[in-house]
């Protein structure tokens, strides 16, 4: 029925092509955005699962240099599976590969590429082949043998790899892992992985009657590791479920925006058709064939734009996941380009263009058609801001263009969103930015003044060299919240580099039975002086409880500090020990013993830990920028056409284009600064929420704001204005008198 | 009769102001008979014609048209009546701009039960050569052609002209009568003109002169004059 009718579709969207192709844009850009992240999502979160269950990923595990004769016998006992495997370690120049055999039944290592290695062969894993420019059927030089290079492998147990505890980050180019076959194993320590047949949420309550069987049976036990606390696992879990949890909320908040947005011009721009509805309304259209007609509209731009951006996000699927895989270690066996997310962007973005034009029909249909013929969608109406605002006094250049902005409250409110929306994308991602360079170079803590940390495996009692302090510091779980982790520090009362306060601001040394609690855990906990702490070292099985004497005004970080001589008799160590020392400057120290830990050297490795997090939230906001441009243009070309016979009558007047212009356009900018100044800490509150949400995935991340962000996000968007203001004079400099008649005419 | 309007009333509300646009206004046509509703600006002529084209409601007062009373009609019941039987003239043309001539006299051929075909129709308003132009690449009096089509290709029952020739020259405004005046020949189409051109009522089998929204005097003409013949 509507067939003909349809046929002047095309032919008004290339009327405001600027206005419909930034539509078109926006909707792209927020499906795609949309599409690739959860597809990534997806990816890897299905992914990690099946590797986590086909590979058969531990639960804990331990080394040993006692063989375990009766494994099946404790399988049985403790319902689980338990495998050991030989690993050592080869050193060659500056580089270390550790070495496994492949194991059957635990942790099985998945082939990315070639195959498990045979007598005479290694595989190693990804990034250490890819860092010393190994590959498939290379050789490597070990202990004066050759190996061939059979397959690129990575390991369950080592998702991301770390050579010792407490490292943040691997420089693949020196330390790798490698698998022998069983033959080429030489003399080595026994890993032993272990595999729940049902895995309880406190594993370490779980394990406790194996741990104390192999105790018994006199097993000597060299290490013990959960999954849950080692971070070359747990990583990847905390880094698959952040970019779920960002998949899932922030392009999901981007594209109801946009949506939103586009739904406002769809119905604005119907409005418009009013007297074109009224004609064919009062000629014979019924509303029904009217409405479906108008919904074409949004239903082209939705379709036309979320394909195009769902198929776009699908083909950069592939790069994305290498992308992002070249963080952590973990095959895809089978990339999923489950269309399911574009069917629901797509669905998505109809329904809600097509409910703004559905909203704008629905009120035009309240009207006979006698009014809507007299009507040509514009507010003739005197609205309460023009009838109130006592203008008088200002010249009359200033008067015109606060009138041309009273004259529509839609399109004031319109701009002011618009800008907020675009303020609140460029915000978002400084507040990101922003938040982890003050995460890699915090500032001054009114507590820790150390630049550097020199760090023991073991407990020491040697003295310390001038510029030091010591002090011993062990992670600790709370029993009634074994996610969590806080840190015991056994501290001098001599203490220089570490210096508390109470709540007063009074300084609290700690000495004698003072057990210290920080401010931040104290909250979290709901502790206060006088309660008892219970908590657990998971290491070494040793369960305690404190009674708190004093709570510490620390900025953030959960601690509990108490004296070194206290800690030592808490812990079982020698009067004295230590396992850290803090200095503002580089010590002289044995190398063998400690390891160095700098503010230089954590902030690199935040850096590279970050990295991923940072490539996500800079994404988003270079995106975001763009939408915000997109949605700047859209405004200020929709402005240009609904007042084309007033500036065309200007020009007659005898107006220059120049004049028109600033009269017309410049008095959008206050409710620019006005959309900003909304839209600025909403940017940031959005920051805020992720975080705040990440927090509950054990990912802390404090959200900060620096204060040059927000004169640079206010550049940008008077920039994006004075951008939109440029076009759009051209606009008006095109604007012939006769083309605003025959538009009166028509 | 085919149009019965008795005690016809409407008034517009502007905030506290009321406007009273037709008081107790009666008329009556056949079937097939050309009548002009002659009156100033505001004198409830717009008004009338739009009750009785469905497009607008009436306070009170009864409207029938072949026999249906279409003040009771709903919003849907009007909208099937408008179009069944009527063709609306306006003054400003109101043709879609992004469709070319054809095209839009087809958005109403499309959707009429009896349609009078396209080139007939082109052919009959004498813009067969321009139907494949847009409205603005047409004169004032070629769109009005377009517009009178687009009334007639539904052959609709009453032809509602507003003002038809109030944006046209001298020689294109008779044109534009002529052109009616044909049509209701031919088709037996019930026409009703509305203007302020007095000359106009020379060509109506009925005239009806309207002031503050009343009918003043009801004139018959027994023998209407040609369309072409008409000098103002």
């Amino acid at each position: 029925m509507v067939m003909k009718l349809n046929k002047s579709i095309p032919r008004i969207m290339k009327e405001r092509p600027s206005v419909y192709a930034g539509m078109i844009m926006l909707t792209f850009l927020s499906v795609l955005m949309f599409v690739l992240l959860a597809l990534v999502a997806q990816n890897l979160y299905v992914s990690k699962e099946e590797y986590v269950r086909n590979n058969v990923r531990e639960d804990l595990e331990f080394t040993s240099t006692t063989e375990i004769e009766n494994s099946e016998e404790i399988e049985n006992k403790f319902a689980l599976t338990m495998e050991s495997v030989p690993m050592t370690e080869y050193t060659f120049g500056s580089k270390t590969l550790r070495l496994f055999s492949a194991s059957q039944k635990v942790n099985i290592p998945a082939v990315l590429q070639g195959e498990l290695p045979q007598a005479g062969e290694i595989a190693l894993d990804p990034s250490f082949a890819k860092a010393n420019d190994y590959y498939v059927g290379s050789t490597l030089e070990m202990n004066g043998k050759s190996y061939t290079i059979s397959g690129i492998i990575t390991l369950p147990n080592y998702a991301y790899i770390l050579q010792k505890q407490g490292d943040f980050i691997n420089d693949p180019t020196v330390f790798g892992l490698g698998l022998l076959s069983s033959e080429d194993m030489q003399e080595s320590v026994k890993l032993y992985s272990v595999k729940y047949d049902e895995t309880q949420d406190n594993i370490y309550e779980q394990a406790k009657p194996l741990k104390a069987y192999l105790n018994e049976q006199g097993v000597a036990i060299a290490s013990w590791d959960y999954a849950k606390y080692n971070m070359k696992i747990s990583l990847l879990d905390i880094e698959v479920t952040a970019i779920v949890i960002c998949s899932a909320l922030i392009p999901t908040i981007f594209m109801l925006i946009t949506a939103f947005l586009i739904a406002i011009v769809q119905s604005r721009l119907i409005k418009s058709q009013s007297k074109i509805i009224g004609t064919l309304y009062a000629q014979g259209y019924r509303r029904k064939e009217l409405i479906t007609h108008y919904l074409c509209y949004p239903v082209i731009i939705a379709v036309f734009g979320s394909v195009l951006g769902g198929l776009a996000g699908m083909a950069a699927l592939k790069p994305a996941l290498a992308m992002m895989l070249g963080f952590f270690q973990m095959p895809v066996q089978n990339i999923s380009y489950n269309p399911l997310y574009l069917l629901f962007g797509t669905i998505l973005c109809c329904f809600i263009f097509s409910l703004g034009s559905f909203i704008s029909l629905k009120k035009i249909f309240r009207r006979m058609p006698s009014e809507l013929l007299r009507n040509d969608g514009k507010e003739k109406n005197i609205n309460i801001l023009e009838r109130k605002i006592n203008l008088s006094r200002l010249p009359f250049k200033t008067k015109f263009a606060v009138r041309e902005r009273l004259r529509s409250i839609p399109n004031l409110i319109f701009t002011v969103i618009g800008v907020m929306i675009a303020s609140m994308f460029i915000l978002y991602g400084f507040a990101g930015d922003s938040s982890f360079a003050s995460m890699l170079n915090p500032p001054e803590s009114e507590t820790f003044h150390h630049s550097i940390e020199y760090a023991s495996t073991t407990p020491r009692t040697d003295p310390v060299p001038e510029g030091g302090e010591t002090i011993a510091a062990w992670n600790m779980i709370p029993t009634k919240n074994f996610s969590d982790r806080f840190q015991l520090a056994g501290i001098t009362d001599d203490a220089q580099l570490i210096t508390l306060k109470d709540r007063s601001g009074s300084p609290l040394i700690v000495s004698g039975d003072m057990v210290v609690i920080s401010a931040p855990m104290a909250n979290r906990y709901g502790l206060a002086v006088g309660d008892t702490l219970s908590f657990i070292d998971v290491i070494n099985d040793g369960e305690y409880e404190l009674l708190i004497t004093d709570i510490a005004d620390v900025d953030k970080g959960d601690y509990v500090f108490m004296s070194l001589d206290g800690f030592d008799a808490l812990m079982g160590w020698e009067q004295g020990s230590y396992n850290a020392i803090m200095a503002t400057s580089p010590l002289e120290l044995g190398e063998h013993a400690f390891k160095t830990k700098s503010a230089e050297t954590m902030a690199s490795d935040m850096k590279k830990y970050t990295a991923l997090m940072r490539l996500f939230v800079y994404g988003i906001c270079a995106v975001a920028f763009a939408l915000g441009i997109i949605i700047l243009y859209i405004i200020a070309s929709i402005s240009i056409d609904e007042s084309k016979e007033q500036i065309s009558l200007m020009k007659v007047f005898g107006y220059k284009s120049k004049e028109v212009s600033s009269m017309m356009l410049n008095s959008s900018r206050i409710f620019v600064v006005l959309g900003y100044l909304i839209g600025a800490p909403m940017g940031f509150a959005t920051a805020k929420l992720l975080f705040i949400v990440l927090e509950y995935f054990d990912i802390s991340l404090t959200a900060t704001m620096k204060p040059l962000y927000y004169l640079v996000g206010f550049t940008i968007i008077m920039s994006t204005f004075e951008v939109a203001k440029t076009i759009s004079t051209t606009k008006i400099d095109k604007l012939t008198l006769s083309e605003a008649l025959k538009t009166q005419e028509e | 009769m085919f149009i019965e309007i008795n005690d016809l009333c409407k008034s517009y509300h502007t905030g506290e102001i009321e406007t009273v646009a037709l008081k107790n206004a009666s008329l009556s046509l056949e079937k097939g008979k050309t009548g002009v509703i002659l009156g100033p600006s505001g004198s409830g002529k717009s008004t009338l014609m739009n009750i009785l084209g469905g497009i607008d409601r009436a306070d009170s007062g009864s409207v029938k048209v072949d026999g249906i009373e279409i003040t009771v009609l709903s919003d849907d019941g009007l909208a099937e009546y408008r179009r069944a039987k009527v063709g609306f003239i306006f003054q400003s043309y109101n043709l879609i701009p992004h469709l070319t001539v054809a095209e839009n006299i087809e958005v109403i051929e499309n959707i009429s039960k009896n349609p009078v075909p396209l080139d007939e129709v082109l052919k009959a308003v004498g813009i067969s050569d321009k139907k494949e132009r847009f409205p603005r690449e047409l004169s004032g009096g070629e769109q009005q052609r377009v517009s009178i089509a687009r009334a007639i290709v539904k052959n609709p029952d009453l032809l509602l002209c507003d003002e038809l020739t109030g944006a046209l020259d001298y020689v294109s405004a008779l044109d534009v009568l002529s052109l009616i005046q044909n049509i209701s020949r031919r088709f037996k189409t019930t026409v009703l003109i509305i203007t302020h051109n007095a000359a106009i009522a020379d060509m109506a089998d009925l005239v009806w002169k309207l002031r503050n929204g009343e009918v003043l005097d009801t004139i018959v003409n027994n023998t209407p004059a040609d369309a072409k013949e008409i000098v103002w």
